[in-house]
């Protein structure tokens, strides 16, 4: 099952290969991406970050679906992965085997209108669409929240959001 | 409990201090130890160092440079003592952090692995094609 499905624009990176995957007591990491899917060269940066000894499968987000809803993954410890909240979103709504949603560093360096984002942390700078799909990410019965790293306490994502609208 | 101490030639220590700050979070029962940066006698944060280890304690001492004179005063000093103590010498990020969020007592053997484990790579072309063929065999796992 997928112990933690993580929005983190960087994907995998320092705090996550070594930090979160110990944490996590996890060795299956699985990076849910269309753009890295077909992209050799981000596929190996990626591959780079994994520690030795853990294990990492990069597929669009589709394919990664059914990677999550195949029958032998239900034993494994999942480490799963999106960039942006979307992502994360139509994965929650298509795999039931999951017991939460971290959304740790999202929309900071992405190309949409500096203008229109919304800051709901100093990690989580969203356009409008990720915005809205974080709002339905929140109203799922799992819990949804916002942890950097694992000395940060989890910050419930209903909790960012009430904060927004004060 | 572990005790860590963190030692450079100038301020790599330190520096290494406030990159684990990004990591960790809080980061404790580390201190660091910054060698001529001054003319002061560092000895005597070595010494302060071993003094705070009690029995159960264990101590990790990462120095910059294996064979280096920061090495060889804080292994001529631990020398002096019957403690449970380690030094880690030539440290980079990677070990500080997978010896840092390691849980327990650590034997010499985990500790040789994490070591092995940390080591430098090298990365240019031709190995980026080595690591392409790697991933196409990953199926499911």
């Amino acid at each position: 099952m997928i112990i933690q499905l993580r929005v983190d624009d960087r994907l995998i990176h320092g705090q996550v290969a070594l930090i979160w995957t110990k944490e996590l007591n996890t060795n299956n990491i699985v990076v849910a991406n269309d753009d890295a899917s077909t992209n050799k060269m981000l596929q190996m940066t990626l591959q780079m970050a994994v520690p030795t000894g853990k294990k990492l499968l990069v597929k669009n987000v589709k394919d990664a679906i059914n990677v999550f809803n195949d029958p032998r993954a239900k034993a494994m410890r999942i480490f799963a992965l999106t960039n942006t909240i979307q992502d994360a979103l139509k994965i929650v709504e298509s795999c039931p085997d999951m017991e939460s949603v971290n959304v740790a560093n999202v929309g900071r360096f992405d190309e949409s209108d500096k203008a229109e984002k919304v800051k709901v942390s100093d990690w989580i700078i969203v356009n409008p669409k990720e915005l809205h799909a974080l709002e339905a990410l929140s109203k799922k019965t799992l819990p949804v929240y916002h942890q950097v790293i694992p000395s940060n306490p989890k910050i419930p994502a209903t909790k960012l959001l009430n904060d927004l609208k004060k | 409990m572990r005790k860590y101490l963190l030692a450079s030639h100038g301020k790599l220590a330190s520096g290494a201090f406030d990159s684990l700050k990004l990591f960790l979070g809080n980061v404790e029962n580390v201190d660091f130890l910054e060698a001529y940066i001054d003319n002061s006698d560092f000895s005597s944060k070595i010494y302060d160092f071993m003094n705070t280890l009690s029995d159960n304690d264990q101590g990790i001492i990462f120095t910059d440079i294996y064979g280096g004179s920061v090495n060889q005063k804080v292994t001529a000093i631990m020398s002096e003592y019957e403690k449970n103590i380690y030094i880690i010498a030539g440290f980079n990020l990677p070990v500080l952090l997978e010896i840092m969020t390691s849980t327990g007592n650590l034997s010499q053997e985990e500790i040789e692995k994490i070591a092995e484990n940390s080591k430098l790579k090298v990365i240019n072309k031709s190995s980026l094609k080595m690591m392409e063929n790697i991933d196409e065999n990953n199926d499911f796992f």
